[in-house]
C-alpha cells in the first residue's frame, strides 16, 4: 500500500513538472510522461506477477489446458502495453499512431488466440458427431 | 507461500522514481534556457543543435527504462 501511495505521490509531482515543461516545448513533456509511465507499469508488473503464479494453480487445480492459459496471459500483456502506448501517442496529439497501434494489437490477439478458436470448432464437431 | 513485493522495489521506487522525474525536468529546463539564450543571441542553429542533443541524452536515459519495462513484460506474460 505504501508503494501506492508513493507512485500515486511520484505521479502527482511529475504532472506538475509536466505542466512546467510543457510551457517550454512539447519534447522534454513527453519524455517525462514516458518515463514515469515505464517506471509505474514496471511496479503494476511487479505486483502482477503473483497474480499470473496464482492463475498457474488453478490451471494445475482444474487441468486446464496450459498452452490455451498461456494465450489469455500473454493478451493481458499485449493490451496493458498497447493501452499505455496508445493513450501517450494520444496526450501528445497523434491519435492515429495510437489507433493503428491498437489495431496492430487486436490483430496480433486474434492471431493468438486461433489456437482457441481451433479448439473449440473441433469440440463443437465431437460434439455434433456423438448426437 | 505468498509473494510480497519486496522493500528492495520500495527502494526503487521511492528514490529512483523522484530521481528521475527531476532529472529529467532539469536537463529540459536547462536545454530551454540555453535555447532561449542562443536564439536570441542570433545563433537558431546551434540553439536547434543543443535541444536535439538534451531530447537524445533523455532519451537514452529512458531507452532503459522502456527496456526493462519490455524485458519485464516478455518474462511475467510468457511471450
Amino acid at each position: 500500500m505504501e508503494l501506492f501511495l508513493k507512485a500515486t505521490a511520484g505521479i502527482l509531482i511529475t504532472l506538475v513538472v509536466y505542466l512546467i515543461l510543457a510551457k517550454q516545448g512539447k519534447d522534454f513533456s513527453l519524455l517525462l510522461t514516458v518515463a514515469v509511465c515505464c517506471m509505474i507499469a514496471t511496479a503494476a508488473m511487479h505486483y502482477l506477477r503473483p497474480v499470473i503464479d496464482f492463475f498457474d494453480k488453478l490451471q494445475a487445480l482444474g487441468n486446464l489446458n496450459l498452452q490455451l492459459l498461456n494465450i489469455l496471459i500473454k493478451t493481458v500483456g499485449i493490451a496493458l502495453i498497447s493501452e499505455i502506448t496508445a493513450h501517450i501517442c494520444t496526450d501528445t496529439g497523434n491519435a492515429a499512431l495510437g489507433k493503428t497501434l491498437q489495431i496492430l494489437a487486436s490483430a496480433v490477439v486474434l492471431w493468438l488466440s486461433l489456437p482457441l478458436f481451433t479448439s473449440l470448432i473441433d469440440l463443437i464437431e465431437e460434439i455434433l458427431i456423438t448426437v | 507461500m505468498g509473494y510480497v513485493p519486496g522493500q528492495q522495489l520500495l527502494f526503487c521506487l521511492s528514490d529512483m522514481e523522484i530521481d528521475l522525474i527531476f532529472k529529467i525536468a532539469a536537463i529540459g529546463i536547462i536545454i530551454s534556457i540555453l535555447n532561449q539564450v542562443l536564439t536570441r543571441s542570433g545563433r537558431e542553429e546551434q540553439a536547434t543543435m543543443t535541444t536535439l542533443a538534451g531530447v537524445i541524452v533523455v532519451l537514452m536515459i529512458i531507452a532503459q527504462k522502456i527496456s526493462d519495462l519490455f524485458n519485464l513484460v516478455k518474462t511475467l506474460f510468457q511471450f
